[in-house]
């Protein structure tokens, strides 16, 4: 019964699958692991840069070597965005350069996108591999030729990295970039009164 | 309001209000390519969905026949399962066949929203579970050969969740 569904069912009901389930969808039988290649299913798609990147870089690997000719829409978030400081540098050194890693491979595969979210990049304080990973951010974004939005909804960087991250966007992509998203991107937008810098 | 006839694949009659029965896109374009908008004689045949489904899928298009139409816009769409409201989660607490029956004349019948709040009853019958598990629900047979399957499980390492 089941697993005689036509596959565009299928894949309407895969659509709804995050990756981890979607794995396990995979090796259910021949016909559910054909229906999760459709390209719809990974038009749009969320990464968690402190939870999908452990590792020995299995995402990035499998994404890029799948399913990225269909990707069109990315959303490269933090789950955990608010971790200590103090606690956390090391493990964010770690998940910053994975990110950057993760972000190198997607730009030599020369994946072109529509649509970049950056959703809860909140950087306190500068460390480490922070700078690396935006760099690579900035590199990648210079490279995207087709790039319509772009948005760093709550973002919370600060003002020198989105102007960096703007410069590069629309450098790539010149003719089509139509649609920025600010709100929150800058740090010090919110409060300008309470910063040392501005009183 | 004018009334159709729709007829269900074991010989049944049901008498449904024109609107109500638009909300299938099937029917709708049968009745503009047939013109049989004003003719009440007429009977449309649905020879793919038996009664006891047509009825469950008339009862639902009843209760949704006010919804504002689903947006078209595919690339954008949610992933959401968790927004299926308390009358559809009632509706659809039927047996594993009743709701394949009625996802398959959810498609036949091109009724985007019993579509759409079908599947994801699925999905959410999907999550969590390991591939066994999955099998074991659905009563799906591994037809895997050995090698495939480890093939198949190495691929998909890098996305269970640990």
């Amino acid at each position: 019964m089941w697993d005689q569904l036509p596959e565009l069912i299928l894949t309407q009901i895969f659509s709804h699958l995050g990756h981890g389930d979607r794995a396990n969808v995979a090796q259910v039988c021949r016909l559910w692991n054909r229906a999760l290649s459709s390209p719809v299913l990974w038009r749009s798609v969320t990464v968690f840069i402190d939870r999908d990147l452990r590792g020995d870089f299995p995402l990035a690997g499998e994404l890029t070597a799948k399913y990225w000719q269909h990707i069109r829409c990315l959303e490269l978030a933090w789950s955990r965005p608010y971790l200590l400081p103090r606690e956390a540098r090391i493990t964010r050194n770690i998940q910053a350069e994975a990110g950057a890693e993760f972000l190198t491979i997607v730009r030599a595969k020369n994946v072109q996108l529509k649509k970049l979210i950056l959703t809860d990049w909140i950087f306190i304080c500068k460390w480490g591999n922070r700078g690396k990973l935006l760099y690579a951010l900035a590199s990648f974004l210079g490279c995207q030729h087709n790039l319509e939005t772009l948005s760093l909804l709550n973002a919370t960087l600060g003002v020198s990295d989105v102007l960096r991250l703007l410069a590069s966007a629309s450098k790539g992509s010149t003719e089509h970039l139509a649609y920025l998203d600010l709100r929150g991107a800058f740090r010090e937008w919110q409060a300008p009164h309470s910063n040392p810098r501005h009183e | 309001m004018p009334n159709i006839k729709l007829q269900s694949s074991d010989g049944e009659v049901f008498e449904v209000d024109v609107d109500i029965a638009k909300c299938s896109v099937t029917i709708k374009t049968m009745l503009e390519d047939l013109g049989m908008d004003e003719d009440e004689e007429e009977v449309v045949p649905l020879p793919n969905v038996n009664s006891a489904i047509l009825r469950k899928v008339i009862q639902w298009a009843t209760y949704h026949k006010d919804d504002p139409p689903p947006p078209e816009d595919d690339e954008n769409k949610d992933k959401r399962t968790d927004d299926i409201s308390s009358w559809d989660a009632d509706f659809l607490k039927v047996d594993q066949g009743t709701l394949y029956e009625l996802i398959l004349a959810a498609n036949y019948l091109d009724i985007k929203g019993l579509l759409e709040v079908t599947c994801k009853t699925v999905a959410n019958m999907i999550k969590g579970k390991t591939p066994e598990e999955v099998r074991k629900t659905f009563n799906i047979k591994n037809d895997f050969s050995p090698s495939e399957e480890e093939q198949v499980r190495k691929e998909n390492e890098w996305c269970e969740e640990k």
